[in-house]
């Protein structure tokens, strides 16, 4: 397992302002530890708490274990299906913001289309990807996500 | 008449002149018959004999037979006889010695009493030998009150017996002689007349002097028209134009050499053509060359045939030759015996440079040792496949040619040769380049969708950590991480980069030796992503150590792409793809690509391999992947080979020549 919760080292090591529990908790899943890595990065600077997962298995356990606001999964995983480990999210944890990541499909593919009609997921984003935009879904995403409220995610793509 | 008087005179007393007188007789040469009866003639007169007559031998079957007889009637000549022994002639002649009766004292009773009954009153019986040789006997005799014989009459009649007796045996050798001489003779003339060739004897004169049955028969001539003719006058005058037979008869007359004519056309009239070789043979006697013996034989059949070989030949060598294929033919030891002109365009090399040598000189020497096995496998008898071994041209290139050898035969079956039909596979080859080509054009769009979203990857990395080394977030490690993954992403895009060109780009032609391994990992490189999109899952079980083939990377590249996508789609809902490796054999590599997918139906696995058979949407798959497989690995020398479960899997197993000592 190269389960790691970047949020914790890095929130003591760098001593932000804010402390690490008041944070909103994000779900990086991808295959790839480097954009865990860089993606990780890129959310802590926005002022989120990380973790990261490389396989579907690993991400439902800590989906499982504590509520994180938004999940960004990959649509290719060693051992399961990106759609399916939304819906499997989705199932483990309603109020859990999903949003896909990938540079297989292209936002108009039928399968995007057909998982944000069914809301597996709120939003798509397409690899490679502006920081900018994926910071903006993010937070809209949080906001949706505290409000109790995902389906309104939706709205926000 | 004279002779007549003369005797008749010394009749009453036989005198030595009498004897000089009747010896004429012998001295005359008469014929033999004429001679016994001149001197039976003189015997009787001079004796007063009332009969005579002589008695020859047959040796045979020990009988006295009348030859002459006088004072007898003639009808007893050739037909009374008496036997050896029996009677007074047969007496004499089987004791040799002469009788005179009544007055012979040892004389036995029935030859007393033989001569009694004959009513003769006196008998002289006289033996007619030369040395111990008995001819036969002369017998006087007198009938009735005649006075008998006197001793002078026997002494007369010995004489002149003793005189006939080697007369007689002179005129019986020279007979024999003359006999003998003809025999030979006759035996020579049926020699000449059974001879099958035409036979002239020309003489100084420039005549024939003798000409064969066989030559009368063909020329259509007599012996009239022929003997004592001048040459000239025989032959026509055209025929005596261009072959110069006079003066090559000349020729031979003077150098005493036979001469070697050679051919002739002559028709006798009225008949068809026929063709001669001619020879002139000088027939030498004690004065040097007496005549010119001309031989002709008849070779217009022989001519024939040798022109129908002739054409035979020449059809076969041009159907040979007219022939897209190298066909040369070979001997035991391989060497080489005759070459066509597609050998000689295709090589650059002619007859004369390749007669003698062996083809194995002229192999490329990768392909030697196939050729040089199924040669030897030839020789002993055995059926062999065909192989494919190239080429060496004049200019030092190498062309790839299919040969299909076989055994020549005698009629006993013994293997005298080989015949080597070779197919030049230049153009083929470039065709199946062509389609091995567009078929790994066909499969680099099926992972297209793999390779993008593998690229994809590295690029989000490089894009992410560019915008983070912008924004200067206050964290010391974090330039230091950005730029490190930004590197790592690159090198990654820019291998998925470099991969995906090597695989599209057209073949090398070259083989070499290939780590099977090696080109394995780049492949499954490739369709990694391609293959874990569909939740496969990829082992490899690979055999440390695995000798190497020798092969065309780039084809075999192709070959495991193929395979593995195909496992790939034989599994839409996930599974496992098992690459094993192993060497099988000392001189074998085994490949296996072993999936979990939905199998193949056994009414569809005698056609898999054909090109063309798919039994997928139109659009999703060209039907070739598995054709172009088999091709580049019968190119390979490796065989391939599927076996699979529906609804449980499927493998495909391939084996690769792997490099021995002598490549």
């Amino acid at each position: 397992m190269i389960c790691s919760n970047l949020a914790d080292q890095q929130d003591s090591s760098r001593k932000e302002p804010e402390t690490g529990k008041d944070l909103p908790r994000i779900l990086i899943v991808d295959d790839e530890p480097d954009m865990c890595w860089a993606l990780g990065k890129a959310l802590q600077v926005s002022h989120y708490s990380v973790a990261t997962a490389t396989r579907g298995a690993e991400a439902l356990e800590l989906v499982a274990a504590e509520r994180f606001a938004v999940v960004l999964v990959d649509v290719k995983l060693p051992d399961l299906d990106g759609l399916e480990l939304a819906a499997l999210i989705r199932q483990e944890s309603p109020q859990t913001v999903v949003v896909l990541v990938s540079g297989y499909f292209y936002p108009e593919d039928e399968a995007i289309s057909e998982g944000l009609e069914k809301g597996l997921f709120v939003d798509f984003i397409a690899k490679p990807f502006r920081l900018e935009k994926v910071r903006a879904i993010v937070r809209r995403s949080v906001e949706a996500s505290e409000r109790g409220n995902c389906n309104d995610a939706s709205s926000l793509g | 008449m004279d002779r007549q008087a003369t005797t008749q005179e010394q009749m009453e007393q036989p005198s030595l002149a009498s004897l000089f007188g009747c010896w004429k007789v012998f001295q005359d040469h008469l014929h033999p018959d004429e001679l016994v009866h001149q001197v039976l003639e003189v015997m009787t007169q001079v004796t007063g004999s009332s009969t005579a007559s002589l008695m020859l031998l047959d040796e045979d079957d020990q009988t006295l037979r009348v030859k002459a007889a006088v004072g007898l009637p003639q009808d007893i000549i050739g037909t009374a006889q008496v036997r050896l022994g029996e009677g007074i002639a047969g007496w004499v002649a089987k004791n040799r010695r002469p009788l005179m009766l009544p007055d012979g004292s040892d004389i036995p009773v029935s030859v007393r009493e033989s001569m009694l009954g004959q009513n003769m009153c006196s008998s002289l019986c006289l033996p007619l030998s030369v040395g111990t040789h008995l001819l036969g006997v002369v017998h006087l005799t007198h009938h009735g009150d005649e006075a008998p014989f006197r001793l002078e009459d026997l002494w007369f009649a010995s004489l002149l017996a003793e005189r006939l007796a080697v007369a007689l045996d002179i005129a019986r050798f020279r007979d024999e002689q003359a006999r003998q001489l003809q025999a030979r003779e006759r035996f020579i003339r049926d020699i000449l007349k059974s001879i099958p060739s035409s036979l002239l004897v020309i003489d100084r004169s420039m005549r024939v002097v003798s000409a064969n049955r066989n030559f009368l028969l063909k020329a259509k001539r007599d012996e009239e028209s022929t003997l004592g003719h001048r040459i000239e006058e025989v032959f026509p005058r055209a025929l005596m134009e261009y072959t110069q037979l006079d003066r090559q008869i000349l020729q031979v007359f003077r150098s005493g050499q036979p001469v070697e004519g050679g051919k002739l056309a002559y028709r006798a009239p009225g008949l068809p053509n026929r063709v001669y070789y001619y020879r002139l043979v000088p027939i030498k006697g004690q004065s040097g060359v007496e005549s010119v013996l001309l031989l002709m034989d008849d070779i217009t059949e022989r001519e024939q045939l040798g022109r129908e070989v002739r054409l035979a030949e020449r059809h076969l060598a041009s159907v040979v030759d007219c022939a897209n294929d190298l066909v040369i033919s070979l001997n035991r030891q391989g060497r080489i015996l005759t070459w066509n002109v597609a050998a000689e365009h295709a090589s650059g090399l002619k007859m004369d440079q390749v007669n003698g040598q062996t083809l194995l000189s002229f192999c490329a020497s990768r392909g030697q040792s196939v050729m040089a096995d199924m040669l030897q496998k030839l020789t002993q008898g055995e059926r062999v496949r065909n192989v494919e071994a190239n080429l060496t041209t004049s200019d030092g290139r190498e062309i790839p040619i299919s040969w299909s050898c076989s055994a020549m035969r005698e009629d006993g079956g013994e293997v005298v040769g080989i015949v080597a039909v070779g197919r030049d596979l230049t153009e083929r080859r470039s065709l199946e380049a062509q389609l091995i080509q567009s078929a790994k054009m066909a499969s680099l769009g099926v992972m297209a969708g793999g390779i993008a979203h593998e690229v994809r990857n590295p690029l989000g990395i490089i894009a992410i950590s560019a915008q983070l080394l912008r924004e200067r977030f206050n964290d010391p490690e974090l330039p230091a991480g950005c730029l490190e993954r930004i590197d790592k992403a690159v090198k990654r895009a820019s291998l998925i980069i470099e991969n995906l060109l090597k695989f599209a780009r057209a073949s090398r032609e070259q083989m070499e030796k290939v780590d099977v391994h090696a080109v394995l990992d780049e492949t499954l490189a490739l369709l990694a992503n391609q293959i874990s999109l569909q939740k496969v899952a990829l082992k490899k079980d690979f055999q440390p150590d695995l000798p190497t083939v020798y092969g065309n990377p780039d084809l075999l590249q192709q070959v495991f792409a193929n395979l593995a996508l195909n496992a790939r789609n034989a599994m839409p809902e996930g599974g496992t793809l098992v690459v094993t490796t192993r060497s099988s054999r000392a001189d074998q590599v085994e490949l296996q690509f072993s999936d979990t997918g939905c199998g193949i139906p056994s009414e569809n696995l005698p056609k898999i391999f054909d090109p063309f058979f798919t039994t997928r949407p139109v659009g999703q798959g060209t039907g070739l992947g598995l054709s172009i497989c088999y091709s580049i690995v019968q190119q390979h020398r490796g065989t391939i080979e599927v076996q699979s479960q529906p609804g449980e899997g499927t493998t495909v197993t391939v084996r690769l020549p792997s490099v021995t000592d002598d490549m």
